[in-house]
């Protein structure tokens, strides 16, 4: 049987270390939510972003190859003491996400641009779901990750 | 996405946001509105998204909807995708044209119609050979499934 070979860094890697920076984010930001209806967002969010990472670790072992480790640590360099910072933490980087497998898109085929697709998806709709929770009227980006 | 000073050789510890200016310069490096290949492929996207378009504009002109607010915002999505598609299409796209039902949308209606639009957008995506095309359907396959969500 032949070694697991490591990712290419610009393909589903890519997009997978940005999933765990997200992750460790909801676990960063989640204690400075109060209010039920935001702690309930970040749960489904958080969820999401799980289960996207265990299919892709999943997806990317079956090809044989090594999915990238989460980082050790990370360190939040926004402002973050209060739970409307906390949300425009979540925003921006659910937004950043997005951008990352945009660009994993191209870099990609197959199975694994639908893999980015959905990616790009579930982030594009938790960045939404939080600016409708912030009472922003356009909650959707138009061209999420451009 | 996080930058990785293990990557550098120093410490393991990564700052968040320190690769945001960076993705955004990838990302606006291939914006909508740029010069594109024309790809075939796309007049599908089109005739979808004008498709939607026609559908909104028909429930919104009916009236009798909640949220129209949110229904307006969603609309203007679909103009958006439509026009960034003509072009990357070019002329030829003033022939693909939308036609909406003869009965106007409910919000499960349209809500079933934004995930069948998502569905073909990535079908779409993943078939594409030219990587703008397959980030700006990548995109409106995003943006439809926040609609989705969004009208749920």
């Amino acid at each position: 049987m032949n070694e697991p070979t490591p990712a290419p860094a610009d393909g589903l890697a890519a997009g997978l270390a940005a999933e765990y920076a997200l992750i460790y984010a909801y676990g960063r930001a989640g204690v400075e939510l109060g209010d039920k209806a935001a702690l309930d967002i970040a749960a489904d969010a958080e969820n999401t972003h799980r289960d996207l990472r265990d299919r892709l670790t999943e997806y990317m072992a079956g090809l044989g190859q090594l999915p990238p480790p989460p980082e050790a640590a990370y360190t939040v360099v926004d402002p973050l003491t209060n739970e409307g910072e906390a949300v425009a933490l979540l925003t921006k980087l659910e937004d950043a996400t997005a951008a990352t497998w945009r660009t994993v898109v191209s870099a990609t085929a197959g199975d694994d641009r639908r893999h980015a697709v959905d990616g790009l998806s579930n982030a594009a709709t938790r960045a939404a779901v939080w600016r409708r929770w912030r009472g922003e009227q356009k909650a959707a980006a138009t061209f999420p990750g451009a | 996405m996080p930058d990785s000073p293990r990557r550098r050789g120093t410490s393991r510890r990564v700052v968040l946001l320190g690769g945001l200016a960076v993705l955004s310069a990838v990302s606006t490096a291939c914006a909508p509105g740029e010069a594109h290949v024309v790809e075939h492929g796309l007049d599908g996207a089109l005739l979808t998204a004008r498709t939607l378009l026609a559908r909104y504009d028909a429930t919104l002109a009916a009236g009798g909807v909640d949220r129209v607010e949110l229904l307006t915002t969603l609309r203007a999505d679909h103009e958006a995708h439509a026009a960034e598609l003509a072009l990357h299409i070019g002329p030829g796209a003033s022939r693909i044209t939308g036609a909406a039902p003869a009965e106007p949308d409910t919000m499960k209606s349209l809500r079933k119609a934004e995930s069948a639009a998502r569905k073909e957008a990535v079908e779409q995506c993943v078939a594409s050979d030219e990587p703008q095309a397959a980030r700006l359907l990548a995109s409106i396959a995003a943006c439809r499934a926040a609609h989705w969500e969004l009208l749920g």
